[in-house]
């Protein structure tokens, strides 16, 4: 092989490999993601009072400061109606993927446990027809403008990550608009 | 001396393409996060990422039912909130055995490499939290080898198949994601039989 041919050669590889090698994915990237909203109606409701347990908890506690300068209020008297620490509020919900509440789409269930400051940390799963989607974060009691990051999901959303962005519909209704990404991994 | 000219114009080539395509990867990434709110679209996958599969088997070790029949009540009592638009189960506090909505259940469970379960090799816990239906939330931490898998779902703890998302996990499975199904088996049915599938 002469020098030239081999220098034609070795630039036509270069070339070839240039064009393809743009096209290649990273290793890590989100493979398919998916975004629909879903319409959820309250279905039930269980709230729960812990304030024997916090009462007990400021005789009986791990901490090692005062009881008096952690406990909201004063003798385990409580201001309000709460939520406060400790308590929690269940929540089913009906989803329907049409506004109009007319094409039913599964349930939901948030399971949020209340910190400080009327904020909570809830674990929510949406019951889809092709699997289930895993989500958590922080709700401000009353809220009804949150985001919670997706954090799995199974079958049809194996491996899911992603966000659900949440805002007041129609009719005490809540829409949900799920952003899911990391799907056919 | 033109041939090593072209070698090394090769490797420049090749590095320039490397971080061409990366950097396009990435641009896609960010368009996806930022440029899909609002609408209904399902990107076509691309290429797969290998999964990893097994099986652990688990005995139950220790369980606690908590209870919480007194905050229900204190709860049906003091109405946070709008309790009219949002009604509370009809057999909340019936009084009959069975789960309630805010009871919770933690089991702890010894996992074997094998369905004669001789060979332990970890443990698992289960924290659940139950909402309505004698269905729970189920928080799993599977602490198996050289790490722990976090999985997140509901359950129904009755003995029927359970299927929860792997959220995560640390030491060798720091990342995980997936999903693990728990069947019954055995004459008693107590063996559990963890299938996990992840990514």
């Amino acid at each position: 092989m002469t020098r030239a041919r081999l220098s034609r050669r070795l630039l036509a590889t270069i070339a070839v490999l240039a064009a393809v090698l743009p096209v290649l994915p990273a290793a890590g990237t989100p493979q398919a993601s998916q975004t629909f909203t879903v319409y959820a109606v309250p279905a039930t409701v269980q709230f729960m009072n812990h304030a024997d347990d916090r009462l007990r908890g400021m005789s009986t506690n791990p901490f090692k400061q005062k009881a008096e300068a952690v406990i909201l209020g004063a003798g385990g008297k409580e201001k309000g109606n709460g939520p406060f620490p400790g308590d929690d509020i269940l929540y089913g919900f009906k989803l329907f993927s049409d506004a109009n509440r007319s094409k039913p789409a599964g349930s939901a269930m948030f399971t949020c446990y209340y910190e400080f400051v009327k904020r909570a940390t809830c674990d929510a799963y949406f019951d889809l027809s092709r699997g289930l989607v895993l989500a958590s974060g922080q709700v401000r009691f009353g809220g009804t403008h949150f985001t919670l990051g997706v954090t799995g999901g199974t079958k049809a959303y194996f491996g899911a990550l992603g966000q659900v962005g949440s805002a007041p519909a129609a009719r005490n209704a809540q829409r949900f608009d799920l952003h899911v990404t990391g799907l056919g991994r | 001396m033109n041939r090593r000219l072209l070698t090394a114009l090769a490797a420049v080539a090749i590095a320039v393409a490397l971080v061409v395509a990366v950097a396009s990867c990435r641009g896609d990434k960010a368009n996806k996060a930022g440029g899909a709110a609002g609408t209904n679209t399902l990107a076509a996958p691309t290429a797969a990422t290998p999964r990893q599969s097994f099986v652990v088997y688990a005995k139950p070790k220790r369980a606690q039912f908590v209870n919480h029949a007194d905050d229900r009540a204190r709860g049906d009592k003091l109405k946070s909130f709008n309790a009219e638009a949002l009604p509370t189960p009809p057999s909340a506090n019936s009084g009959k055995k069975g789960t309630r909505a805010g009871d919770n259940a933690l089991l702890t469970l010894t996992l074997y490499s094998d369905p004669q379960l001789r060979r332990a090799i970890g443990t698992a816990t289960y924290s659940c939290t139950f909402n309505f239906a004698q269905e729970a939330i189920c928080d799993g931490h599977f602490d198996v080898g050289g790490g722990t898998i976090i999985a997140l779902g509901p359950a129904k703890l009755d003995g029927s198949d359970i299927t929860l998302a792997v959220t995560g996990g640390t030491g060798r499975y720091a990342g995980a994601h997936g999903q693990v199904t728990s069947t019954t088996s055995g004459a008693k049915k107590t063996t559990q039989v963890f299938h996990f599938v992840l990514v």
